[in-house]
């Protein structure tokens, strides 16, 4: 630590709760009788403070996020269950009366939706940290 | 009196992380000193810096950070504490109280001297935002070229609980001494993007 001035470093470890007590008391005996350390150590503490609404704000985000991901999941999952359900229910007639019809919407709708699925899991599991 | 624990922690790894934080605000409301004990440990250090960050003197920052820790228990123990959110709820306490303080000095510099005082609105303390939303976002693009692994640590290191590094070394996964690192490598991120709007 400088004897004129509080390094810059000095003063963000401060801020950011990482000296020892004797380090801490130095920093806050010196800032409290040098201005410019003073003012230095308040823009210290301002980006401290910013950190702490930019971590908010990510977090924040990142839980909007998830749970627009999981309210598109459970609507597609919706949309499979229906297309599914359809398919079970149109299956038994079109055998009994076609033989080897083939349901190429229904089919093809499943798809999509299970596509789509997927692709809203691999969104989610690029964002968060629990599958790492 | 009862005596808090209000005495800076030498390290980033506090005595408190050994108690469950969900349990601790629970029990705080209860009238529990351990409880209370733990959560000014966890949290006084933001309050003292948040005080800083709004041009409060570091000389009397700790001072008001403890009356606002005071005043919160007695709050409680008049049952007049129906929730209790840290650290913003003590952060708040702590800023009406430097405002307070500061209305006070100004009637005493009036008082002093006939010319106005040149002190600055004590209301500042309490309306400066810190973060331009321009400058979120440009915060926003920094994080997200960071890795997912690295922002979910800068996250827990800063929104929230006050978790130490050696807590959220344990809830990730990782070693603390890489938390650390990955702490400072954001922070230094930030610090460069954002770099002369908090000089």
């Amino acid at each position: 630590m400088s004897a004129a001035h509080l390094l810059r470093a000095s003063l963000e470890a401060y801020v950011a709760f990482e000296l020892t007590e004797s380090d801490a008391a130095l920093v806050e005996a010196h800032a409290g009788e040098c201005a410019l350390c003073a003012s230095r150590l308040a823009a210290a503490a301002r980006l401290e403070v910013a950190f702490e609404a930019i971590a908010n704000a990510s977090e924040a985000g990142r839980r909007g996020r998830r749970g627009r991901s999981a309210r598109a999941s459970a609507a597609l999952c919706a949309g499979v269950a229906v297309a599914a359900s359809a398919m079970l229910l149109l299956a038994p007639r079109s055998h009994a009366g076609e033989g080897e019809r083939t349901f190429e919407a229904p089919a093809s709708a499943l798809a999509d939706a299970t596509s789509a699925v997927s692709d809203s899991y691999a969104f989610d599991a690029a964002a968060p940290l629990a599958r790492d | 009196m009862t005596t808090f624990a209000l005495a800076r922690l030498g390290a980033p790894e506090a005595p408190a992380a050994t108690a469950p934080e969900c349990d601790l605000p629970a029990r705080a409301l209860r009238g529990d000193v351990a409880a209370w004990n733990a959560l000014i440990s966890r949290h006084n250090h933001r309050v003292v810096v948040a005080l800083l960050a709004r041009g409060v003197p570091v000389s009397r920052a700790r001072d008001v950070a403890q009356d606002a820790w005071l005043k919160l228990i007695e709050q409680q123990r008049a049952g007049k504490l129906a929730e209790l959110r840290l650290p913003s709820l003590a952060i708040t306490q702590a800023i009406f109280l430097s405002i307070d303080a500061a209305r006070r000095d100004l009637r005493e510099r009036a008082v002093m001297s006939s010319s106005p005082a040149d002190a600055a609105d004590p209301r500042d303390l309490a309306d400066e935002r810190m973060l331009s939303d321009e400058r979120l976002r440009v915060a926003e693009r920094v994080l997200s070229r960071c890795t997912p692994n690295a922002r979910r640590v800068f996250e827990l290191a800063y929104a929230g609980d006050g978790l130490s590094h050696a807590e959220i070394a344990a809830r990730v996964g990782l070693s603390t001494q890489r938390v650390r690192q990955i702490v400072c490598e954001v922070r230094k991120l930030l610090r460069d993007a954002l770099a002369g709007a908090f000089a």
